[in-house]
């Protein structure tokens, strides 16, 4: 007869060297990558900015001095400058939009919506913590891969497009785009990072990604309407930083060094700043309540 | 009756007393705390008037946002989580017709709609009645308060119902009742030109006007309609959204399968 | 001879491309009978098809000589169902949850009082009444699931599972009340995939595999395919080792495996392993058991052998 106590035998032998949140980070990325709308969306985000960049090259070839001709046709058609007809700050703040609205948001929402309700569903929590994983490292796993994500599919192809503006552009132009680097990196980053905190700290009380989807889609359009009757009650602008889309806004504008476009009928880069740090640190306090109120056994 | 009744108690209760009540009363409360943060920033030190105030700025803002919303969380986490987890099998296999329960849903889910609506529309009126005392006398402000809640409880009657279909018929019901609800009912309703006459949102403006005295709305996202339908039209308009929706939900009732 | 209350005629049903249930005709009742089958094999199929949950694919159900169709709900005041999920109803009371479902079949409200009581005692959960359904263990929710079957005085049960997540004791009292209702002329059709339970209560059984219908008829005539090979039961407890020791002591295991919290005993001897286990139970040593029913396996590929 077959009898033997169980006892556990700890792993002797050489401990990876990678961090401890790596596995995660994998399995999360390679779980977003899985959704299908996930994956179309990242590439409709880098067939456009190839096209864009193709678009640049065509012109670069077949009429050299294509951008001083938009320029004066710029002038003549819109003596006001609201479109952008030349390719500078402003172009780039208009292209960041477009990649804000398209892109990050629908892409952070469907990455984003299941991860962690599903593992304080299903209890997987339990068992991520039961191996040598803090809640800290499975946090960052989720977060890390979450972020890079987002910066992958709208971050990498706006830096193509700018690189390739600088390098097909007669000189000087680079000055009139310098900051735009800066610009990219500081509002996809910022924004991509407390739509990241935030989606999990939604789903991870709603605990379902239906109800993580609608919130947000009802947080998102709320908060407008919101704003702009506390702004008509009182005359403050500052409440008009509520507005998200608002705040997206001028954080796109300070990025990339467009101040003048912030007049007093806008909250100010500082109100922008506060409300979002405001939504991330709330966000990441109720994440990390949550998790380790389901994942701790005992 | 037993059965109407037994239901509409029981997903009266779940929509008021249950787990799922905060995010419901965090919605119906929202003017209360807009208003709240007004008076607190001295909206109403004399400058403004806030018997127009809550004409033009909080009952659009109750019709356009609160009414879908509020309409989406007494509904959808009742039916969508039966139908999610099964649940809904120890209801269909009653010797009870489906459309039964399905009414009783609908009346308790709008008896839960009509308590939070009472509750957020009272807590603003006293808000601005107080934060504003030179204003118009209690008796307007008892009248615009009820005529609000009147034109939020047969919106809540037709969404409410829509909401239902949904529920029922599609497990992607959220979805589609925030398409519905707040695309093709509040954006659609505010938008000038004549697609506006197809969405739900401009007989409640018509209601809106008879019921309450409120002819124009704050102007900018809200555009205003320059001619609401009347108050006969809009109900009949309303009552048959109502009734076409429950029909709905009782046919896809027997058509959809239990997982 | 009397007809079946249950009549399947050719039933199909396919979930896209999946077959779930295939052609499956069988007149079910009057009396026990189990419904075998692994996971996936169509029982939970057949018995939405016969609650009118979902629709079939191909074929007709007929309850009590009435044709089942969309729309018809008059057979469930014949019928009681308990749904092999488990019970949603996180929030409610057991007493209110079985108040609601009786209220919802036509009772009035003093009567629906009664009757809940009634069933909460006959399931032992007259104590829980009060407590919240997610307040409950798996074992206490099985038997609310099983207390609203016995609200009002049905001629047919259809249960799914039934004995899923107990523990060893409310096995033995659940098994005692099923056995109960066929004796008093009752039709029962219980979907299990452990034949120990089915074998408790009925020789009776259908057998699905992939949704076909593999045998029909008496247990032991199927029973004399099976072999001597030992049946594996897990044991939740948390001193398995001291568990594990009393059973060894009593020779009434084969094999023997241990984790922190279950123990993994293989038996030839399963009528009195359960009968000893149920005695741990009461003393407090254990916590649930799932019989690994490896036998029906080996009745599997016999029977799929045999027929392929």
């Amino acid at each position: 007869m077959a009898f033997r106590a169980a006892e556990y035998e700890r792993f002797h032998g050489n401990r990876s060297s990678l961090p401890a949140w790596w596995p995660i980070f994998k399995a999360t990325m390679h779980r977003g990558w899985k959704v299908t709308w996930v994956r179309r969306i990242c590439l409709g985000a880098l067939v456009s900015a190839f096209g864009l960049t193709l678009m640049f090259y065509m012109l670069y070839k077949v009429i050299p001095g294509w951008r001083e001709l938009m320029q004066q046709f710029g002038q003549m058609v819109d003596p006001e400058e609201k479109l952008p007809f030349k390719i500078d700050a402003r172009f780039y703040a208009g292209i960041l939009k477009l990649y804000i609205y398209p892109v990050l948001l629908p892409l952070s929402v469907l990455f984003g919506q299941d991860l962690i309700s599903s593992d304080m569903r299903t209890r997987a929590l339990e068992a991520y913590f039961a191996r040598p994983l803090t809640p800290l490292t499975y946090l960052l796993g989720r977060t890390f891969a979450f972020l890079a994500f987002l910066l992958g599919a709208t971050l990498l192809p706006l830096l193509w497009v700018w690189c390739f503006d600088v390098l097909t552009a007669p000189t000087g132009h680079f000055e009139l785009v310098s900051m735009v680097p800066k610009g990219i990196f500081l509002s996809f980053g910022g924004v991509s990072l407390v739509l990241a905190l935030l989606i999990q700290a939604v789903s991870s009380i709603s605990k379902s990604s239906t109800w993580t989807s609608m919130g947000l889609i009802v947080l998102f359009i709320l908060s407008t309407p919101i704003a702009h009757i506390l702004h008509e009650l009182t005359d403050m602008a500052g409440f008009l930083a509520l507005s998200i889309p608002e705040s997206i806004g001028i954080i796109i504008y300070s990025a990339l060094d467009l101040g003048e476009k912030i007049d007093s009928d806008h909250a100010s880069p500082i109100q922008a700043i506060f409300l979002f740090a405001g939504i991330a640190l709330l966000s990441l306090i109720i994440l990390w309540r949550r998790i380790l109120r389901k994942g701790v056994v005992g | 009756m037993t059965a109407i009744r037994s239901i509409r108690s029981w997903s009266f209760q779940r929509a008021v007393l249950g787990r799922r009540t905060l995010p419901a009363l965090a919605v119906a409360l929202l003017p209360a705390f807009i208003v709240a943060i007004g008076a607190w920033n001295g909206a109403w030190d004399g400058k403004r008037d806030a018997f127009d105030d809550f004409g033009f700025s909080i009952a659009p803002l109750c019709l356009y946002f609160v009414l879908p919303m509020l309409c989406m969380f007494s509904v959808l986490p009742t039916v969508g989580e039966l139908y999610e987890s099964s649940a809904i099998s120890y209801f269909w296999t009653r010797p009870t017709p489906r459309w039964k329960v399905l009414l009783g849903i609908h009346q308790g889910s709008l008896l839960a709609f009509l308590s939070l609506t009472a509750l957020g529309i009272t807590a603003v009126v006293l808000i601005m009645a107080f934060a504003n005392s030179n204003s118009n006398p209690p008796g307007d402000w008892m009248q615009r308060a009820f005529g609000l809640w009147l034109v939020m409880g047969v919106g809540g009657a037709a969404y409410g119902a829509t909401c239902l279909f949904f529920a029922v018929w599609s497990k992607r019901s959220a979805l589609w009742s925030i398409g519905v609800l707040i695309g093709w009912g509040a954006i659609v309703g505010a938008l000038p030109g004549s697609l506006r006459n197809t969405s739900p949102h401009r007989y409640l403006f018509g209601l809106l006007r008879d019921w309450c005295g409120i002819e124009n709305v704050k102007s900018g996202f809200f555009v205003p309609d320059p001619s609401p339908p009347s108050a006969w039209l809009s109900l009949l308009v309303l009552g048959g959204l109502v009734t076409i929706a429950l029909f709905g939900s009782f046919a896809a009732a027997n058509r959809r399968d239990v997982n | 001879m009397s007809q079946a209350p249950i009549r399947c005629l050719g039933l199909s049903r396919w979930y896209g491309e999946v077959q779930g249930l295939s052609g499956l005709t069988a007149d079910i009742g009057p009396g026990i009978v189990g419904l075998l089958g692994p996971n996936g094999s169509g029982k939970s199929t057949l018995m939405r098809l016969l609650t009118g949950q979902i629709r079939a694919s191909r074929g007709k159900i007929i309850l009590f000589g009435r044709e089942l169709k969309p729309g018809v709900w008059e057979p469930f005041s014949r019928i009681a169902y308990t749904p092999g999920d488990d019970v949603h109803f996180e929030d409610e009371r057991a007493f209110e949850f079985l108040e609601l479902l009786a209220r919802l079949s036509g009772e009035n409200a003093e009567g629906a009082k009664k009757r809940a009581q009634v069933a909460l005692e006959r399931t032992g959960m007259a104590e829980a009444r009060e407590k919240r359904l997610r307040e409950m263990s798996k074992g206490m929710r099985q038997r609310i699931k099983l207390a609203q079957t016995l609200l009002f005085d049905h001629e047919v049960f259809l249960l799914d599972e039934p004995l899923n997540g107990m523990d060893p004791i409310s096995r033995r009292t659940t098994l005692d009340l099923i056995r109960e209702l066929g004796k008093e002329g009752r039709t029962i059709l219980m979907a299990s995939h452990v034949l120990h339970d089915v074998e408790a209560i009925t020789d009776r059984i259908l057998l699905l595999h992939h949704g076909r219908l593999l045998a029909e008829g008496r247990m032991e005539e199927i029973r004399a395919l099976i072999g001597t090979r030992p049946r594996e039961v897990i044991v939740k407890s948390k001193i398995p080792q001291e568990v594990g020791k009393i059973l060894l002591e009593q020779d009434l295991a084969v094999g023997m495996r241990f984790s922190e919290t279950r123990l993994v005993v293989e038996t030839t001897r399963l009528e009195e392993l359960l009968g000893h286990l149920s005695n741990l139970g009461c003393e407090g040593k254990i916590e649930g058991i799932e019989i690994e029913d490896h036998s029906l396996e080996s009745l599997f590929e016999l029977l799929v052998g045999e027929t392929a």
